[in-house]
């Protein structure tokens, strides 16, 4: 008995070792492309579809803020789906600080306006263009429950200009016809000059004090004259009203004072189309939302003339309805600018963004989808387009039922700031266009058990 | 208490086995790549052994055989298997042809219950799926677009299973084997982002199978002259339907579950086969056997895209020489040595062309001298497939180890005999 017991306690401590090495073996496994031929029970698939309806519409925002930017927009162009666009600006300017000492042997020259460009243009660069410089005659002011300035707002002004100048802009080499750099200036009427000449002199006191000197000058407006039609020309804010003048002696020397922009806050942008003439025409204040199809089976984008697209998928949610569904994978959304459409000339915005929307038009949260990664293709235009992936939103969508797809959806916008200080618009087509170039598509990809 | 354990460690174990690692390709098909080894004392001939008696081991090869037990003892047995395998053909990518795993394979346990009657319970596989490859799937709507299908297959059946064998006028032996067959075939297929190795969904189709099986076994052996003895065996067992029952499971890629439903109920069916084998001994000392085995599956009319089932049959001869030595007045075996050869055609036929298999086989087994413990480790060698057609040849090597226990096994204190 004594030795089975002993046999007993050497046998399991000769087969615990094995054991161990069984748990420990390393292992590699080949993968061998073999079993395809006879896998082909896998019934759950992807598919892919992209039949749901989107229903487009252009929707126009009557005002939107244009105040603080940095930016003067000044022009006007003629977009052949657009119309006629236009924008001047409105600023005031505060009088020098410290006051320069002139003195008496010094003689007034004149007096400008200076303007740098911030290189931005939209349109026909190869026109001469007058710009008029008007004082304005009440101070810029927000009216009562207004917090900032908009597109549509205005302060009078003295139509008696103070002075204009005729330019041809090339903004891209930063240069002008007046062939000093990437400045404009604007001669403005010596009797204005000899007067502010002669407050310096005099060291007034309404130089002195900021709120008197705006009441003795309220402002200025800049914008293009009537007739003058080519493009739509970014400055920076940083304008300059220099009053020169010159001291002789035995040295000849000239001098200058600068009145610079006094508040940013209230420098705007006023911009003003005319639709009349062209398709985007069906589209005003009295019809804020238009659905492509009374527009040509396209839609019309342009932030900074109030215009986007609501983009609605009214019968999404029938796929939960599909006998094969599983669950959504993928939704891909492409938006496709009209062929021919765009052009150097009439750019595309380089990025437009999707924000929920509902049935008032209220434009909510941005989409985390990106802002479509344009691809630009002047050649064929048939690879022209935006594309996000929207399957978060797809996916609530679905949920969200056909009552909440047919009043919700998806605002196409120019993201800020280029949304009020550039003017890159594009036309899109919807799914009724009669090129398949320029359909709008929603892919909706699967996953499918049957 | 020890057997309680090893009875629990090799249940762990065998538990451990399903995730064996090795990949064989052909197992997408049927109910996976059918077991033909028994790692038992035959693994080295070849696993030839219809006709095989011996007294201490287990020879589940036949039911029939476990009359021969040793009176008085109880016995266990496990085997193990460590295998590599080299593939070749086209779908193989050269520079990774080559896997291994080592796992464990059989639990049985068997007594001489009363001087005739012989008994013996085990656990074995009786098949193992396991696959993996990835092939693009196209994305149905589109032209050309396809995303990632991921596939693997895991699982197989098991056999747990409960022999007697009744010998009759110590010529004859009769036995009987009772099988319960359980287990599940999953294949798992995960189709993903091209682009990316997101996944876009899962997809888990298991086939749980199971039911009772019988087979039933026929020894007669005798002497000729002074010299020669022999054994002639038989083995049957009738066509068997498991109970099968389809589920699938499709997970997204949250592992959220899309759908968690029984598909169908059904059968599979096991065909009906049988076994001829004979051995001849010589001296008690070399023994030479031979086995064909033949396994009716072609009569399943069972078929699939570019495959069918056809009826497997096999050959195989071994031979073994039993080292023995007398003390006191009994005869102990000391060691033994084996060789085989087998040659045979699986149940698998594809693209029009039968999988054969065939290798051969080298076995040395001692007895340990202070205890009653005995080692046997076999060296295999075999070819299976073919490289024609676009087929996989697998070139494996084995080496299986059985270990055997052997202990006197009291009845109410009373030595029978």
């Amino acid at each position: 008995m004594t030795r089975n017991r002993q046999f007993r306690q050497s046998s399991i401590l000769f087969l615990l070792p094995v054991m161990m090495i069984i748990f420990i073996a390393g292992c590699q496994k080949p993968s061998i492309n073999f079993g395809t031929t006879f896998a082909n029970n896998n019934t759950t698939n992807v598919v892919a579809i992209d039949t749901f309806s989107v229903a487009m519409s252009t929707v126009l925002t009557d005002s939107f803020a244009t105040a603080a930017t940095g930016t003067g927009l000044l022009g006007r162009y003629k977009d052949p789906y657009f119309g006629t666009v236009s924008s001047r600006t409105y600023f005031q300017m505060s009088a020098p600080s410290p006051l320069p000492t002139i003195s008496n042997l010094a003689t007034f020259d004149s007096i400008s306006l200076i303007l740098l460009l911030n290189k931005s243009f939209y349109g026909d660069t190869t026109q001469v263009q007058r710009y008029i410089v008007s004082q304005l005659t009440s101070v810029i002011q927000l009216p009562d429950r207004q917090f900032t300035f908009y597109n549509n707002s205005k302060v009078p002004y003295d139509p008696v200009p103070l002075g204009s100048a005729d330019v041809q802009i090339d903004p891209l080499k930063g240069v002008t016809s007046q062939r000093i750099n990437d400045t404009i200036k604007i001669r403005l009427s010596d009797e204005l000059g000899k007067q502010l000449y002669r407050m310096l002199y005099d060291q007034s006191d309404t130089l002195r004090n900021f709120n008197t000197f705006l009441g003795f000058f309220k402002g200025l407006t800049i914008y293009p004259d009537d007739a003058s039609s080519g493009a739509i020309f970014g400055f920076k804010d940083s304008v300059k009203m220099r009053v020169y003048y010159h001291e002789p002696g035995i040295v000849y020397t000239n001098l200058y004072t600068d009145f610079n922009l006094n508040n940013k806050a209230v420098q705007f942008n006023q911009i003003s189309y005319d639709r009349s003439g062209s398709p985007s025409v069906p589209i005003d204040s009295l019809n804020p939302e238009v659905p492509t199809t009374a527009t040509g089976n396209v839609g019309f984008i342009q932030s900074s003339t109030g215009l986007s697209v609501k983009l609605r998928f009214p019968t999404i949610s029938a796929l939960l309805q599909y006998p094969d569904y599983l669950s959504i994978l993928k939704a891909e959304l492409t938006i496709k600018p009209v062929e021919g459409s765009y052009s150097p000339t009439f750019a595309l915005p380089p990025q437009l963004q999707l924000s929920l929307t509902d049935q008032g038009n209220l434009i909510g949260a941005q989409l985390p989808v990106g802002t479509g990664a344009l691809i630009v293709d002047y050649l064929s235009g048939a690879n022209t387009s935006y594309a996000y992936d929207i399957t978060p939103y797809i996916k609530q969508a679905i949920l969200g039922g056909v009552e909440n797809n047919l009043n919700k959806g998806l605002m196409i916008s120019v993201p800020a700031p280029a949304n009020n200080t550039t003017f890159n618009r594009t036309v899109i087509g919807d799914q009724f266009n009669s090129k398949n170039i320029n359909k709008v598509n929603l892919k909706i990809y699967y996953a499918s058990f049957y | 208490m020890r057997i309680t354990l090893t009875i629990v460690l090799s249940f762990v174990l065998l538990a451990r086995s399903e995730a064996q690692t090795n990949n064989s390709p052909y197992s997408i098909i049927g109910i996976g790549d059918i077991e033909d080894s028994y790692f038992n004392r035959t693994s080295g001939m070849a696993n030839t052994g219809i006709a095989y008696r011996n007294n201490h081991s287990l020879i589940s090869n036949n039911p029939a055989s476990f009359s021969g037990l040793e009176n008085q003892f109880f016995m266990g047995e496990i085997g193990i298997r460590g295998k590599l395998v080299n593939y070749y053909g086209n779908p193989i990518n050269a520079d990774n042809n080559t896997s291994t795993d080592i796992t464990f394979k059989r639990f049985a346990l068997g007594i001489k219950l009363t001087r005739h009657l012989g008994t013996s319970v085990g656990l074995v596989p009786y098949s193992s799926e396991n696959f993996q490859f990835t092939a693009p799937q196209p994305i149905l709507g589109t032209s050309g677009a396809y995303t990632n299908a991921y596939s693997e297959g895991f699982g197989g059946l098991n056999r747990v299973y409960w022999t007697n064998a009744y010998e009759f006028f110590n010529h004859l032996s009769i036995g009987v084997n009772t099988s319960y067959l359980f287990g599940s075939i999953n294949q798992k297929t995960i189709l993903q982002n091209p682009n990316s190795p997101a996944t876009y969904v899962s997809t888990n189709r298991s086939t749980s199978m199971g039911n009772f099986a019988f087979d039933y076994g026929i020894q007669y052996f005798g002497r000729v002259g002074k010299k020669w003895d022999f054994t002639i065996g038989g083995t049957f067992a009738n066509q068997t339907s498991l109970n099968a029952e389809n589920h699938i499971t499709i997970l997204n890629a949250d592992s959220l579950t899309l759908k968690d439903e029984t598909l169908s109920e059904g059968t599979v069916k096991l065909p009906r086969s049988f076994g001829v084998g004979l051995s001849l001994t010589k001296n008690k000392k070399y023994t030479l056997v031979a086995d064909y085995k033949y396994q009716d599956w072609g009569a399943l009319k069972v078929s699939g895209f570019n495959y069918s089932l056809q009826s497997s049959d096999r050959y195989s001869v071994g031979f073994e020489i039993s080292h023995k030595k007398s003390l006191y007045n009994t005869v102990i075996e000391t060691n033994f040595l084996h060789a085989g050869v087998y040659y045979g055609n699986s149940y698998l036929n594809v693209f029009g062309q039968s999988i054969k298999d065939m290798g051969a086989t080298l076995g040395i087994g001692i007895n340990a001298k202070r205890s009653l413990l005995s080692y046997n480790i076999v060296f295999q060698y075999g070819i299976r497939g073919s490289q024609s057609n676009n087929l996989i040849q697998e070139r494996y090597f084995n080496m299986t180890f059985v270990f055997s226990y052997r202990d006197l096994w009291y009845t109410r204190g009373v030595k029978m005999q």
